[in-house]
């Protein structure tokens, strides 16, 4: 008969599922998954098997964690796997810019308005996620960090590996992107 | 039309966000989780494992210590043996020479006619 697992605090269930605890691992992906999936989709744009990706291996390195997880420590299981999957959507970036042979420190031209003509009869949360979707990757990410996730600047600056005045320009210009954008659609007819 | 603060409440609320995990990413996931469980060995292995990690451990420099000193006080000839080199240019001491010693002392070869 199966363990009924639905009482136990997420340090208890990570400590089962380490010790091949099927229920106990799926209880914690069920409870911590969907916002993990919606943060990361943030993160990359949209692009689902990006997320995805992402998703398992913040979960794996979870895993991973688990024999040193302080059950009494500040850290929140989900705020950890947060910042985990930060990091990778991050990295990713970086190494997808080395790969494209891009200078990592050019942020490329805003999107041609054509996007948002996706945007008519859209609530303005959708829309917004559309349009916060649409913007370039870097200006995203610190938006995501600082509005969404509640990151300092300054720790949004270690984790892009970019000064704090390069992160207030990222964002202001990212705000001002989709302060555009909603402004259009909230003229469209 | 939406000001600044508008579109940073609109933000922070998406916060509160979720998004479906899809099955097989699920399944993924959980079977990592398993992947990653420590490997469960035969009982006396364990056993013995966590025998040496604990008290047996910690028991384990005292008496290796203490087998090293009989040793080197009941069979020092075996040590000496044992260790090439050790001996050369001095004259190996058998047991039967250390015996008398404990008996006569030091001197004993004097005793000898």
């Amino acid at each position: 008969m199966a363990r009924d697992t639905s009482d136990l605090d997420e340090a208890a269930l990570l400590a089962l599922a380490v010790a091949g605890d099927h229920s106990a691992a799926g209880q914690l992906v069920d409870r911590l998954g969907p916002k993990l999936m919606a943060f990361t989709l943030r993160m990359t744009g949209g692009q689902t098997a990006e997320a995805e990706d992402i998703v398992q291996e913040a979960f794996l390195r979870l895993w991973r964690k688990a024999p040193d997880w302080d059950a009494d420590g500040p850290a929140q299981m989900g705020t950890w796997l947060g910042r985990v999957a930060a990091n990778l959507a991050i990295d990713r970036k970086r190494r997808s810019a080395r790969h494209t042979a891009l200078d990592p420190t050019l942020d490329p031209e805003d999107p041609a308005p054509g996007i948002e003509s996706r945007l008519i009869g859209q609530e303005q949360r959708a829309a917004l996620r559309l349009a916060l979707d649409a913007l370039p990757e870097r200006q995203r990410h610190a938006v995501v960090l600082r509005h969404i996730e509640g990151y300092s600047n300054p720790d949004i600056a270690a984790r892009m590996g970019i000064g704090v005045e390069a992160v207030e320009s990222l964002i202001a210009r990212g705000k001002r992107r989709l302060s555009q954008v909603l402004a259009q659609k909230g003229d469209l007819p | 039309m939406m000001d600044d603060r508008d579109i940073d409440r609109l933000l922070a609320e998406m916060a509160q966000d979720e998004a479906p995990v899809p099955t097989a990413l699920r399944t993924a996931i959980v079977e990592d989780a398993v992947s990653v469980a420590a490997p469960v060995g035969p009982a006396t292995q364990g056993g013995l494992l966590r025998w040496l990690s604990g008290w047996g451990g910690a028991m384990g420099v005292p008496v290796a210590a203490m087998a090293g000193l009989w040793i080197g006080i009941a069979q020092p000839s075996a040590v000496l043996l044992a260790v090439p080199g050790l001996t050369e240019g001095a004259a190996v001491p058998t047991e039967a020479d250390l015996v008398l010693a404990e008996v006569f002392g030091d001197n004993w070869e004097a005793l000898e006619p």
